[in-house]
């Protein structure tokens, strides 16, 4: 059974290039709009794999990782950063927040299936 | 989207921009804060122009990243036929007919060997039987002699029993049967000399088709072998082709996966232009907000509005460019994608040994030159059953001769007996008959020479029955098994013909499906390219932005010169501080030096590396 890979980013264009990466290399997409967006579909959907964007309307990305990591289910579920953001503070604070990693965009898709492989194991 | 970016230039105690001219009632006294209203009007209008532009560019995006699922799935599904191309060529089919080909090939040089052999040895034997032939004219020319003596002694027995009177009548009757015999031996004689011209006749007929045949055997021989030849090495060079070819198609296939990875990363950058420009729109509200708040120091708050649209115009002409950039980068790759789409059809062709589409191919041409063989190999079994009729009509014809042998046997035992008959008739006769026994003696000795004749004709003639028989044993036996190995030869060649025939329209069927699917791949990315203008229309209005921007720039310039103090230069490091894309520290760098502040760029932990420099995992 394929792995749920959940994509949340404000940019449907960030979504759609993210999809199409997975869903080429065999992932399942499930797609949120935004932190509050992602946390109402995890709810619903069992997910293997978080990656999200940092700044988003309703609910920031350290702000979903935060609400991801209070639910025991998600707990060690990885949660990789995919943002133009690249100051090592934002990045810190992600660490602290849970996050498993960080890519600053734009991305290669060789890079984000290594990525997802790596941390999916 | 950096929301966090709205307050980048916000200082905390600065007032929400008022609406029109009311927010500038307090600077209505300073000539220089007059010109506040008129300034912030036109920051705002740049401002709503961007976030228009903003607002209208991703629909292009997001229909050219939905079409890009569709030309990934076509472009895999023309690898697909490739690969299937590559592998019906490279398969076990192939194999099996190479080695099928090789043994016929073989085969087909034996029987050619073979039939060769048989065509010399009957050349051989009829040349034999023609020479026997010729030879029979002589000890026929013999009985010339004995026919004329045999008259003339029945002529000598007539004129003496007469007068002798009728003492001896019964030599009237020897008489009779000497004239009778020698009638009858040269009637014998006539009848084998035509029956021996017929012959010879018939032996140089089949002896010139005989050398014909041989003449197009070897003829058909060399083109039966270079065709099967060149059927084995158009196999043979399948591999080859196919491996090279493979390698080409194989080259296209990655440097295809390399295009569709540059237009994944490229329709990102209207995420993160997206996001420059909208800074840059949030940059000029706060500078409306710094005008409508400067009342105390309105130089130093247009100096640092000049500075900050300056910065903008710099930020604006980077996002463009990396827009335009990605932009054309998609366009150019997925037409690039459809070139490689092309190019990888034409490998397979080649692989495929199929240079055009009118149905022309390596196994064409091999099923064609297979056809031949068959062809000519039917041809070889036809003249060589032509051949064995002849000979059958030689054998035929030396069998007529033969019953003449038994003829000519009986002339000599007659003679033999009529000899004896006229001397006890002579004996009887007393004598007067001396005479008469004179004549039985010749004809004694004639039946001497005439056994010895007649022994010398039908030696001949069995000579010639003998050499004929062995001619038709061997004819026969040679004859069917040659027949039995065309046959098996034709019937494999088409076996192998019909698994070359359907190796050929499988291929021609997935290179048609392949060229059609390569077509309207290329028409689909024309179509879908061809109708790309968000850069055009980005480049367009960010230009006239960053046009109006320089004129506000100048103008202001104009009235307020550029200073520097303490205070703009923290707050110009601040600003570097906030921005979150490298890029755009890069930019601040380029425009106000040291000032740029934290510029560095994003240092990946040790622990990613090889991910790229732009990763890092935690």
């Amino acid at each position: 059974m394929a792995k749920m890979i959940m994509t949340v980013d404000d940019s449907a264009s960030v979504r759609q290039m993210v999809a199409f990466t997975l869903k080429q290399n065999g992932y399942d997409v499930v797609e949120a709009v935004d932190g509050k967006d992602a946390l109402a579909k995890l709810a619903g959907t069992r997910v293997d794999m978080v990656i999200t964007d940092l700044n988003m309307p309703n609910l920031d990305g350290i702000g979903l990782i935060r609400g991801v990591r209070a639910n025991p289910s998600y707990r060690f579920t990885p949660i990789i950063m995919l943002t133009t953001e690249s100051q090592d503070g934002k990045k810190a604070e992600g660490k602290a927040a849970g996050a498993t990693g960080w890519i600053v965009k734009p991305f290669k898709p060789e890079q984000l299936v290594a990525v997802v492989k790596k941390v999916l194991g | 989207m950096s929301h966090s970016f709205l307050s980048m230039f916000r200082r905390k105690a600065e007032p929400k921009i008022p609406a029109g001219s009311e927010a500038f009632e307090v600077l209505s006294g300073d000539p220089l804060a007059m010109r506040f209203n008129g300034w912030s009007d036109r920051l705002g209008a740049f401002g709503e122009r961007l976030v228009a532009l903003n607002g209208s560019t991703e629909d292009e995006f997001l229909a050219i990243g939905a079409r890009l699922h569709d030309f990934y799935a076509r472009a895999g599904a023309v690898e697909r036929m490739s690969q299937d191309v590559a592998e019906r060529i490279m398969g076990e089919d192939i194999s099996r007919d190479m080695a099928a080909l090789r043994e016929i090939l073989d085969r087909i040089a034996g029987y050619l060997a073979h039939a060769e052999q048989e065509s010399e040895q009957s050349t051989a034997t009829l040349t034999r039987i023609l020479d026997l032939v010729s030879h029979v004219d002589e000890p026929l020319d013999g009985f010339k002699k004995i026919i004329k003596n045999l008259h003339m002694l029945s002529t000598a027995v007539k004129i003496e029993s007469a007068r002798l009177g009728e003492g001896a009548a019964g030599f009237n009757t020897l008489a009779d049967d000497v004239e009778r015999l020698s009638i009858s031996i040269r009637e014998k004689s006539a009848d084998i000399l035509r029956e021996k011209g017929s012959l010879a006749a018939m032996i140089e007929a089949t002896l010139a088709r005989v050398t014909a045949l041989e003449a197009e055997q070897r003829s058909n021989a060399r083109l039966i072998l270079d065709r099967t030849r060149e059927s084995l090495a158009t196999l043979t060079t399948v591999h080859g082709r196919c491996s090279a070819a493979a390698g080409s198609v194989a080259a296209c296939s990655s440097e295809i996966a390399a295009s569709i990875a540059t237009v994944v990363t490229s329709l990102q950058f209207h995420d993160i232009t997206r996001q420059q420009i909208e800074h840059v729109k949030e940059a000029l509200d706060d500078m409306r907000g710094l005008l409508a708040a400067s009342a105390v120091a309105p130089d130093l708050a247009a100096g640092e509005v000049a500075d900050v649209c300056e910065l903008q115009e710099a930020q604006l002409d980077h996002a463009r460019e990396e827009l335009v950039a990605a932009v054309a980068r998609v366009v150019e790759n997925l037409r690039d994608i459809a070139r490689k789409e092309t190019l990888m059809s034409d490998e397979t062709r080649v692989m495929a040994g199929s240079a055009d589409q009118a149905g022309s191919s390596l196994f064409a041409d091999m099923e064609s030159g297979m056809v031949q063989v068959a062809e000519v190999l039917s041809e070889s079994a036809r003249a060589n059953r032509e051949l064995a009729g002849a000979m059958a009509a030689v054998v035929s014809s030396v069998g007529d001769i033969a019953t003449f042998v038994t003829d000519i046997e009986e002339i000599g035992s007659e003679i033999e007996l009529i000899a004896l008959n006229s001397q006890v008739k002579a004996a009887n006769t007393g004598e007067g008959g001396a005479a008469l026994g004179v004549l039985a003696e010749a004809i004694q000795h004639l039946s001497v020479e005439a056994r010895s004749r007649t022994g010398a004709v039908s030696e001949m003639l069995r000579k010639v029955t003998a050499v004929t028989e062995s001619l038709c044993h061997e004819g026969d036996r040679e004859s069917h098994a040659l027949a039995a190995e065309i046959e098996g030869l034709i019937g494999e060649l088409k076996g192998l013909l019909g698994t070359v025939r359907g190796m050929n329209e499988t291929l021609l069927e997935l290179l048609g499906r392949m060229d059609g699917e390569v077509q309207g791949l290329s028409v689909d990315i024309e179509a879908a390219t061809g109708g790309v203008s968000v850069h055009n229309a980005t480049n367009r209005i960010v230009g006239e932005v960053m046009g109006e921007l320089c004129d506000l720039v100048r103008e202001i310039r104009r009235v307020a010169p550029a200073s520097t103090s303490p205070e703009r230069e923290a707050r110009l490091r601040e600003l570097a501080e906030r921005y979150t894309m490298h890029s755009e520290r890069k930019v601040h760098a380029s425009v106000f030096g040291g000032a740029a502040g934290g510029a560095q760029a994003f240092v990946p932990a040790a622990a990613a590396a090889g991910l790229g420099d732009n990763v890092e995992l935690f």
